[in-house]
């Protein structure tokens, strides 16, 4: 949740004006927006939009109305990352959907535009998750699909368990005697697979 | 709140989470090949994007700005149009005033001879009752 004592003690400028988030918008590469939608599909696990750009452009809209803040100076792209990983949370997250209700309520009498983004919260570790019976059974149902696509491709299946358990490269590489070269194709595949495994709408 | 029933959402906030720092970290010409091997037109689809996202922005400084023209011209503008006295009237009372002293610039170029136009007559006596000058017990009109 962004307050006014955000925008003062950022280690960055002030918060942007809109003038500026229209600039740093205009200055987006093709491959920065490519970058975004990857992040976002990333991060549509446990919740039912079904593309990517629905979640860059719920990101985006809190940015515009006030709900998140970007400060002049902050990368832009990593606090998109940030953004959209924390707006994902809070949309799957319990806790959050009853602030969500809490929310409406505040709002009902202020401008929409500047209600306060109250969904989910940076620096939440995974095991601070309290899914919602929706978000739960969505996850069980994409790391059912995930594990069964990858099933007999051993050094995806390990990069799989090293990530779920927070393990470092080396020690992946170690226990399935990986070179770094393998331990990365290996990654990269994984990652690949999943772009493939759940096609964005313009995939399709 | 059980957590053990939310094994499945751990393992999936890892994986994305591993999938967003290989995105952060490859490079711009891979991301951008790997969008076309998805069929992803990147150029196409990222000018839809910005389009989109701009407009929208645009949409909503628009509406700032016409709810900030909208409550401006809601605010009462100043004080309603004084009502002057006769010309005549206002020469003579303003003439006591720069007798005195009063009238600024305009009072300094009629006292080394210049004469006051009706219209510097009408603005000195505005600028002189916004000034609190004017005797307000002398009848205005």
């Amino acid at each position: 949740m962004s307050t006014p004592e955000d925008r003062l003690d950022s280690k960055y400028g002030a918060a942007a004006t809109t003038d500026q988030i229209e600039e740093q918008i205009e200055r987006l590469t093709d491959a920065d927006w490519m970058r975004l939608r990857k992040m976002a599909k990333a991060n549509l696990w446990g919740i039912r939009f079904d593309d990517p750009d629905e979640l860059i452009n719920e990101t985006f809209e809190r940015l515009f109305t006030g709900g998140r803040i970007w400060n002049v100076g902050m990368a832009f792209i990593p606090w998109m990352r940030s953004a959209m990983k924390s707006i994902a949370h809070g949309i799957r997250n319990r806790n959050s959907v009853k602030l969500e209700a809490l929310a409406g309520d505040l709002a009902a009498d202020s401008d929409p535009g500047t209600a306060p983004d109250i969904f989910g919260s940076e620096g939440k570790t995974p095991l601070a998750l309290a899914l919602t019976e929706e978000a739960r059974a969505l996850a069980e149902v994409e790391l059912a699909k995930i594990e069964a696509h990858f099933k007999g491709n051993q050094n995806v299946e390990l990069v799989l368990m090293g990530i779920e358990d927070g393990m470092k490269p080396e020690e992946v590489r170690e226990i399935g005697g990986m070179t770094m070269t393998q331990y990365e194709t290996a990654r990269k595949q994984l990652r690949r697979g999943l772009d493939k495994l759940f096609p964005a709408r313009r995939e399709k | 709140m059980n957590r053990d029933k939310d094994v499945a959402g751990m393992r999936m906030a890892a994986i994305a989470e591993a999938v967003t720092d290989d995105v952060m970290a490859a490079t711009d010409e891979q991301i951008l090949a790997e969008a076309v091997d998805e069929g992803v037109e990147p150029a196409s689809v990222a000018e839809q994007m910005r389009s989109t996202t701009l407009a929208r922005l645009r949409k909503i400084k628009r509406s700032r700005l016409e709810k900030a023209r909208t409550i401006y011209q809601q605010e009462p503008k100043g004080p309603p149009a004084k009502v002057r006295p006769s010309l005549d009237e206002m020469r003579n009372r303003v003439m006591d005033l720069i007798r005195g002293g009063a009238g600024g610039d305009l009072s300094l170029a009629f006292r080394n001879g210049k004469e006051l136009t009706n219209s510097d007559l009408e603005g000195l006596w505005d600028d002189l009752q916004e000034l609190g000058l004017l005797d307000d017990d002398k009848p205005n009109d």
